[in-house]
């Protein structure tokens, strides 16, 4: 018993060349073992953004350096370097965003060095909002990245080859395609799991999955439901047809329950309901899906009949918690409409909805969890909190089991005046239906300038009490944010902003214990990961990724 | 085949249809709507490259009403439909009359009395605008003027040309239609009068006292949770840490109002002139 454990251990340790698949789909299910690696885009597929690495502290983080700076080529004024690097065995794979190639690269995750470049230059595509890439997934050799151009591209891990690359098939509307792909794959058994963004360009959402060895498309979720189906009747006329829906963050899975979670963006045209009367399921939800067949379990809808483009395009953060003193299998969601959730994932049920920015869209909940829409999308425009980049948006928040706390990249106090216009769908042209007037809007070129402390508005980097849904703490920046969150068992929390500063905060109060003036706006996810014992957290801001470890 | 490149065989003719056009379209003139249709329709084609206060592409400046490569309204109607070749200035699909609204929406912004509506407030002489300017109201302390005065205040080369929305429109309702000649003017009446009612923030005043009591003011150019940075009184650029201060915060704006330092007269005089201020068109 004890020698074949040896041999275990010793083949392990000369590495992973050795067995044919490198990362088998059971290494993806117990990542929590492995907290040197960084397998998912969450670190896990329960997406918690938690890492078990110790030996960055609150007392030593002060020590942090730079290690090494990955380039990307100069992006051009929408595109955002939002890809979360995998690490893989020493192995870090992550991707330039196509201005106008793919880049994807391995490189030596100690010193960033690259192997090797894969580079696909995708035909021409619509997307409204940056040519971004949320980062590939990996399983057994083989890298899966999904583009914009709608392809599924799978890359041999360890050569940069090209082992398929097939046209995802999606509802003709004309060319260049409408659908296009902007998330990182999720990766479940033998499946590749992806969904379309363009909810601004008409196209009718879906998830769906497909064979990791060939390409070949295995089940489809739709959306919007088909003509007969349940959820069909909350759409008027043939508003079904382009109603939007999209998919642009990655899912979670629950091996337990066999399903796979999916946030849905918003329905189109954006802000103007009027074409599109019903609740529009299931746009602005969460569907929670069989992971081998694609059926919908249950959904809960975060935004009925949404007017204020609050895509609900966060990442599902799976959790086991004490719920009212009984362990639960819950999922934890901070939405753009602005308000926190704890839902019941076996069953969908609503557990807890509170706000944790300003919200005047909706005035509570009734009894099943629907919200009270307290205002309507008018032509003459109206003032409504959030404002169209909601109160966070798709950067991922973290939670801690060992604090217990939910951490939010908030936008506090933004708000935006909502229009709405009569619009016809036409394909190839964006459908919103109308427009805001907003302070702050999305991400654009890469600058820090910042003078906004005194307008009402700011970012911050919110602890939530999942119990309650109250804030236990907040850290406050002086503009916005669109960085992702870190956490760690050694009660750190790392995330940035658009002033260009990444940082480390004590999780427990929020204090701020390290900071690093990166020159660029932080548009992703920090991850951290180990190499040979040497623990190091990389992140991107503006067209570099960082990677810091503690000076020795 | 490139829809220019036929033009030479046909040139005569189009140019004489041109004149002969703009000619009718300049006796009729425009009609206030006409005028603000243009003005869209500037917004949502030529914005892109020119920037709504046109001043974006180096050496042009549409607002002007002087333009490089054309001296009269037909001219300017040309370009815009047939482009300059050579230049990153594309041919655009428009009628002569939808060029026409366009031209005339951007020279609706050059020369006093033409461009004051009912509304504005009257502008005088431009020339004597300029005295009182450098003199009585002594604005070159502050203020800078091509390569002349402070650098302090806000520089004043182009203020006679639109200002950056403060808030960003998002999709695609129609936007309104960009500020008229008029508005500005009342615009700068206002920044005369009441100096403090509508500051860009990129015109912010910032008041610091350091620890030791010294006090640093200037014009704010950027302010994180970390940093405050200035161009202060002696236009030094000034970085400060803010946990080093004892007390800060944007301030009042320095500017006095001059609603009873200036004449009538004088008042507008010095629109006339802040108002002719439309960038360096070379």
């Amino acid at each position: 018993m004890i020698t074949k454990l040896r041999i275990a251990i010793l083949l392990l340790l000369i590495g992973g060349a050795v067995s044919a698949q490198q990362v088998p789909f059971e290494r993806i299910l117990n990542a929590t073992k492995e907290p040197q690696n960084w397998l998912t885009y969450g670190g896990t597929l329960f997406n918690q953004r938690y890492s078990l690495l110790t030996q960055i502290t609150p007392d030593n983080v002060k020590n942090l350096e730079l290690q090494w700076v990955l380039q990307v080529r100069t992006m051009d004024a929408t595109t955002k370097f939002e890809a979360t690097p995998l690490v893989v065995d020493g192995v870090m794979y992550t991707v330039k965003p196509p201005v106008p190639s793919y880049e994807v690269v391995a490189l030596d995750a100690a010193t960033g060095r690259i192997y090797w470049t894969y580079s696909y230059t995708p035909a021409e595509s619509r997307t409204c909002c940056g040519r971004n890439n949320k980062g590939p997934a990996i399983q057994g050799d083989r890298l899966y990245l999904a583009t914009i151009d709608a392809r599924l591209i799978s890359i041999d891990a360890k050569s940069g080859r090209e082992i398929f690359n097939v046209k995802v098939e999606s509802p003709n509307t004309g060319l260049p395609s409408d659908y296009s792909f902007t998330v990182t794959p999720l990766v479940v058994k033998d499946k590749v799991i992806v969904g379309p963004a363009g909810g601004e360009y008409g196209i009718r959402g879906y998830v769906a999955a497909f064979d990791a060895n060939t390409g070949r498309e295995r089940w489809r979720f739709h959306v919007i439901p088909e003509t007969g189906e349940p959820g069909h009747e909350t759409w008027g006329g043939k508003s079904w047809e382009n109603g939007g829906g999209s998919i642009w963050t990655p899912g979670s899975y629950d091996p337990e329950l066999n399903l796979v979670y999916w946030g849905t963006g918003n329905a189109g045209p954006d802000w103007n309901g009027d074409p599109r009367p019903g609740d529009n399921l299931y746009t602005c939800s969460v569907v929670a899906l069989d992971a081998d067949t694609g059926k919908l379990k249950w959904h809960y809808q975060f935004s009925p009949h949404d007017e204020f483009d609050y895509d609900s395009t966060q990442v599902p953060v799976l959790a086991d918690i004490d719920w009212q003193g009984k362990p639960r299998k819950v999922m934890m969601w901070a939405n753009r409409n602005g308000i926190f959730y704890v839902l019941d994932r076996a069953t969908g049920e609503f557990l807890l909805g509170k706000p944790f920015v300003k919200v005047t869209w909706m005035s509570g909940f009734d009894a099943k969890g629907k919200p009270i829409r307290a205002v309507q999308s008018s032509t003459s425009g109206v003032l409504v909190y959030p404002g169209n980049q909601g109160g966070t948006n798709w950067y991922n928040p973290a939670f801690n089991p060992r604090t217990g706390l939910f951490y939010i990249p908030t936008w506090e106090g933004t708000s935006s005046v909502f229009t709405k216009t009569e619009q016809e769908y036409k394909p190839g042209v964006g459908v919103f239906g109308g427009g805001g007037f907003t302070a702050v809007v999305g991400l654009t070129a890469p600058n820090t300038y910042t003078r906004t402390e005194d307008e009402g508005y700011y970012g911050s980097i919110k602890a939530i009490d999942p119990k309650t849904g109250d804030a236990k703490w907040a850290y406050k920046m002086s503009q916005v944010t669109d960085s992702g969150v870190l956490t760690t068992a050694t009660n750190l929390v790392f995330a940035g902003g658009r002033e260009g500063y990444f940082f480390a905060l004590d999780a427990r109060d929020g204090k701020l214990l390290w900071k690093s003036m990166l020159g660029g706006q932080v548009a992703n996810g920090p991850i951290t990961y180990a190499v040979n014992g040497k623990q190091f957290v990389s992140v991107t801001a503006g067209n570099g990724l960082f990677t810091f470890a503690l000076r020795q | 085949m490139h829809p220019a490149r036929k033009m030479p065989r046909v040139a005569f003719g189009v140019i004489a249809v041109l004149l002969s056009v703009s000619f009718t379209l300049a006796q009729h003139g425009f009609t206030p709507e006409e005028l603000a249709q243009g003005g869209r329709l500037y917004q949502s084609n030529c914005t892109g490259c020119h920037g709504s206060a046109g001043d974006q592409v180096q050496g042009v400046s549409l607002l002007s009403g002087k333009f490089r490569r054309a001296r009269t309204d037909d001219e300017v109607v040309a370009i815009i439909r047939k482009g300059v070749p050579g230049t990153a200035m594309q041919s655009f699909n428009f009628t002569e009359q939808q060029a026409g609204m366009i031209v005339a929406y951007l020279k609706s912004f050059a020369g006093g009395a033409a461009a004051a509506a009912a509304d504005a407030p009257a502008l005088g002489d431009a020339g004597r605008g300029k005295q009182v300017f450098e003199a009585k109201g002594n604005c070159l302390s502050c203020h800078r003027v091509g390569d002349r005065g402070s650098r302090v205040g806000p520089d004043l080369t182009s203020i006679g040309l639109p200002r950056p929305p403060i808030y960003r429109f998002v999709g695609v309702a129609e936007p309104p239609p960009p500020p008229s000649p008029a508005a500005i003017v009342q615009q700068l009446q206002r920044d005369l009068l009441d100096p403090d009612a509508d500051i860009s923030p990129v015109n912010k005043m910032f008041r610091a006292v350091l620890k030791d009591g010294s006090v640093v003011t200037g014009r704010l150019l950027n302010l994180d949770q970390f940093n405050v940075q200035l161009l202060d009184s002696k236009e030094r650029l000034v970085t400060l840490q803010r946990s080093e201060l004892r007390e800060s915060g944007v301030m009042k704006s320095s500017m006095p109002s001059y609603r009873d330092k200036l004449t009538a007269q004088e008042l507008s005089d010095l629109l006339a002139y802040l108002f002719s201020l439309k960038g360096a068109i070379q």
